[in-house]
């Protein structure tokens, strides 16, 4: 395995570790929101630590490298790109028009009285406009170039 | 009038004595995307088709077979 495998999970362990502490200084909700930082820092850095640490044994090279390999023809396969690139764009459709729904359900909430919601109104308006303009001008940009 | 594009993927590689997966090591995909060429869903990039006339030894054409579709 790479060795940038370690330093990242060591990384991760560090920055939680440094969370965790300071979780342990403050006080109120910021504790709890650096406690959850912690949590996700030491647990995704140790999983990668014991990643690292297992599969660079000697007796599970052989078993490592079928596995990358494994893992890269499964990345590259160009049916599996293909695929999503589809999955992509299907998703992105489906994002704007749960974004639209969710903008008109906001506005009738707010406009009966039955829920103030004028920030997420606003916020998953621009979220929409601000999705379908970078769709344009990323298919644009793609166009250009290739 | 279209042009359809049918394969003898499965009858060459059965000839050679050969895997789906051999076959799909060999030209660098996953066993899924022999699977689908064979069974016709998938069309091949020109990499791809290229790929697999070399390891059957052969050319192109007379793996993939072009036929005009008269609608």
């Amino acid at each position: 395995m790479k060795k940038n495998v370690l330093w990242i999970s060591l990384c991760y362990l560090a920055a939680g570790l440094l969370c965790a502490l300071a979780a342990a200084l403050a006080e109120g909700k910021a504790s709890g929101l650096l406690a959850g930082f912690a949590g996700a820092g030491i647990g995704a850095g140790g999983v990668l630590l014991w990643k690292y640490v297992y599969w660079s044994r000697p007796q599970n090279a052989p078993r490592y490298r079928e596995r990358a390999q494994r893992e890269r023809i499964e990345q590259k396969d160009e049916r599996n790109e293909r695929l999503r690139d589809k999955a992509g764009r299907y998703t992105y459709l489906l994002g704007l028009l749960v974004l639209a729904l969710a903008d008109v359900t906001f506005a009738i909430l707010d406009a009966t009285g039955a829920y103030e919601c004028k920030g997420l109104i606003l916020f998953s308006g621009f979220l929409l406009l601000f999705l379908y303009i970078a769709g344009i001008v990323i298919y644009r940009r793609l166009k250009a170039h290739y | 009038m279209g042009i359809r594009m049918e394969n003898r993927i499965g009858e060459l590689r059965r000839q050679r004595k050969m895997t789906q997966e051999e076959l799909a090591l060999a030209t660098g995909v996953t066993r899924q995307t022999i699977i689908s060429l064979e069974g016709g869903r998938y069309n091949p990039s020109i990499l791809l088709a290229h790929k697999i006339a070399q390891v059957f030894d052969s050319r192109i054409e007379e793996v993939f077979i072009f036929e005009e579709d008269e609608a």
